[in-house]
């Protein structure tokens, strides 16, 4: 028996639970290391806490935890100009090399640009991949746009193409991002969709209740932003919208009240919420990144009401209706959802959930392949090296 | 109690010399042994793994650069050989125990010695030398005879520490003189009076020798960065150099005088020679203790239980080692 491959993961996020989007993202490729025989240790940049939790539950999942108490400056520039400089933390490099010289990776996975600096305590037969999550350079602009205040990370563009440039393989969550990237010259891009396994079939529930619908997100501006502008068009219509609209997570403290409205709060278990809708919203009016509350209900069975914005990504595979703002949103809301029409709606807005959820799939199956072939071709020339 | 040539104090001096060298490139040492110890001063040279020879039955942890300790790498040869021998692949500085037992040499790893510095030691009568003997025939090994125990080294290693010499009995104050200009911070060389010897003063990290023999234990000590007691008042530390010279202790956060505790090496209880009460805590200070090479030096400590707080643990938040050469 030969000794299994090892991978080093580098983030800075509370992996278990993952009930943020980029931690599902992370464990998403954790899982996808270990199902190719790789054994996988972590290097967490303590930014989101440590307990005794989350030390069980990681030694569960990784072959070996190292904490590393966060130093990172993470200064924030004139005109939200941020640098990868300030944001990395020097503090990680030497229990990088450590970590190395004791386990000796054969790839090191980092994730978000600003951990990119990473790579460089691994020598050429060490596999370099860099999960993007998103596009950081001028990210800032997509704020300025919409009259937000810039959130975040953002970098000037040459900073994010010096990020991409170190790592053999930049991993991009979405095709337009992928396309981006590669329109800038990168040709070490590869696109990897974030898909979940389905754990509910696409079936009208069951329970004695009205036809619901739900909205479940942080409390982001974004969201709150956008959902508040969904309800306000839904308002506007002359006609009477009568069906309850289920609101959770931590946006709902931020959404305005409104008849029809059920404030839910927090929520322990997602199947939980996604059990207690029919078919989910989502009223994005911007934002950056994959948004995971787009694919997220064709985990549980359930349709997703999206505009433009929301299903950035995932739009080349996207079989529902899709609105291009939620002025538009509402006015199907009202007009199909009204009387009897409601049932056969959702009827054609199952099977097309269900078209799409096979595409999504389907792209899943071929990228993993993809990067799959890819991996198995550079271990074996960094082996024969 | 002076130390003489002692085969533990050269193999501690010699290796942690040559991983603290000035211009080596970062390397990882692995030790091979079949009982439980600890080297600190090659833990503070640099990346250091160990490969037991028999099962592993206690944790204990190492240092990481600005984050929570993590526990060692010590793989037990026999439960996982292929860790075992990826380890010793990857060595660019390696130190065996010879083994005389025979479950534990057959668990000894294939190795090779060419292209890595090599320290190959134990009792001259040991059964391992003929399988070891097989393993490295051809490379360039000086042999040492120290007091009834042998010595391989690479010949690159003993140019590197500055000939034979160093390594012989009177070479021995000078080798600690190097380890201690390369690793200020944890090994001071005083000269004692004109020719009674010199004094070595190891300063080590107690999380570096503490040993948890419960999850529950190991992850206190993990979480909270420090040499903890259990919540009975029950500790153990590892002792270094196999229990040669005298070790102070400072135990923290105690809530009444420990003078009924109870300190044990293996089957032998430790006379403690006194307990100084000071406003950092208790200064314990033990006699040398050695061990002999095939036992776990281990060393447990009992503290009263009125001296336990019901709301915290007790500590060791400081270890000196002080060994007289003569």
């Amino acid at each position: 028996m030969s000794l299994r491959p090892r991978c080093l993961l580098v983030c800075f996020n509370r992996l278990v639970p993952a009930n943020q989007g980029n931690s599902r993202r992370i464990m998403q490729l954790v899982r996808f290391y270990k199902a190719r025989g790789f054994e996988v240790d972590l290097l967490y940049h303590n930014e989101e806490g440590f307990d005794v939790g989350l030390a069980d539950a990681l030694a569960q999942e990784f072959g070996r935890v190292v904490v590393v108490r966060s130093s990172a400056r993470k200064l924030i520039g004139p005109e939200h100009v941020c640098r990868i400089e300030d944001w990395y933390d020097s503090g990680l490099d030497a229990a990088a090399r450590q970590m190395h010289l004791q386990r000796g990776y054969k790839l090191v996975h980092a994730n978000y640009i600003w951990y990119s600096p990473v790579f460089a305590n691994f020598g050429s037969g060490v596999i370099k991949v860099l999960d993007t999550h998103d596009m950081f350079g001028e990210r800032r602009l997509k704020y300025l746009a919409v009259g937000m205040q810039p959130q975040w990370f953002s970098c000037p563009l040459p900073e994010e193409d010096s990020a991409l440039r170190s790592a053999d393989v930049a991993l991009a969550i979405q095709k337009e991002e992928a396309g981006a990237f590669a329109a800038r010259g990168h040709r070490n891009i590869l696109y990897l969709p974030y898909v979940e396994p389905a754990l509910r079939p696409f079936v009208r529930s069951q329970a004695k209740r009205p036809l619901t619908f739900g909205y479940l997100g942080s409390g982001n501006d974004w969201n709150v932003l956008s959902m508040n502008d969904l309800l306000r068009q839904i308002d506007a219509r002359p006609q009477r919208f009568d069906h309850p609209i289920v609101v959770a997570g931590g946006v709902t403290k931020s959404v305005n009240d409104a008849q029809q409205v059920v404030k839910l709060g927090f929520v322990q278990e997602l199947h939980a919420f996604y059990d207690a809708i029919d078919i989910a919203l989502n009223p994005m009016i911007g934002g950056t990144g994959l948004k995971i509350k787009t694919v997220e209900p064709l985990c549980y069975g359930r349709p997703v009401l999206s505009t433009q914005p929301g299903v950035e990504g995932v739009g080349h595979l996207w079989q529902l209706p899709v609105f291009a703002d939620n002025r538009e949103f509402a006015a199907y809301m009202v007009e199909r959802f009204a009387g009897a029409k409601a049932e056969a709606t959702l009827t054609e807005l199952l099977a097309q959930a269900q078209a799409t959820r096979e595409r999504l799939d389907a792209e899943y199956e071929q990228q993993t392949g993809r990067f799959t072939t890819w991996l198995r071709a550079r271990l074996g020339q960094r082996q024969a090296a | 109690m002076s130390v003489k040539y002692d085969i533990g104090l050269l193999v501690e001096l010699a290796a942690a010399a040559l991983a603290s060298r000035p211009g080596a490139a970062p390397g990882l040492a692995v030790v091979v042994q079949k009982a439980h110890r600890t080297h600190p001063l090659l833990e503070a040279a640099g990346a250091t793994a160990y490969v037991q020879l028999r099962p592993v039955l206690h944790q204990d942890f190492h240092l990481t650069p600005g984050g929570q300790p993590v526990l060692k790498g010590r793989v037990a040869a026999a439960g996982d050989p292929e860790s075992a021998a990826d380890l010793v692949s990857r060595a660019s500085l390696l130190v065996m125990q010879v083994p005389d037992e025979a479950a534990a040499v057959a668990a000894m790893p294939e190795l090779e010695a060419a292209g890595r510095l090599c320290l190959f030691h134990g009792p001259a009568r040991a059964a391992g030398w003929a399988r070891l003997s097989r393993q490295v025939r051809g490379a360039e090994l000086t042999p040492i005879e120290v007091s009834g125990a042998r010595l391989l080294i690479s010949r690159e290693a003993v140019d590197l520490l500055g000939g034979r010499q160093m390594l012989m009995p009177h070479g021995l104050p000078d080798l600690a003189a190097r380890v201690a200009r390369q690793l200020p911070q944890h090994l001071q060389v005083e000269l004692l009076h004109p020719g009674q010897g010199v004094r070595l003063r190891m300063r080590i990290d107690p999380l570096q020798l503490v040993a948890a023999g419960t999850d529950t234990l190991a992850h206190n000590i993990t979480k909270e960065g420090r040499a903890l007691f259990n919540t009975r008042g029950l500790g153990a530390l590892t002792l270094p150099v196999d229990g040669r010279g005298s070790l102070q202790l400072l135990v923290r956060n105690v809530r009444d005088r420990i003078d009924h505790l109870t300190v044990a090496v293996g089957d032998a209880v430790v006379p403690v020679q006194r307990i100084d009460y000071t406003e950092f805590g208790a200064v314990l200070t033990l006699p040398p203790t050695p061990v002999a090479a095939d036992r776990d030096a281990l060393m447990f400590l009992s503290l009263p239980p009125r001296a336990v707080p019901r709301d915290g643990f007790c500590d060791v938040g400081g270890v000196t080692q002080t060994l007289d050469l003569a």
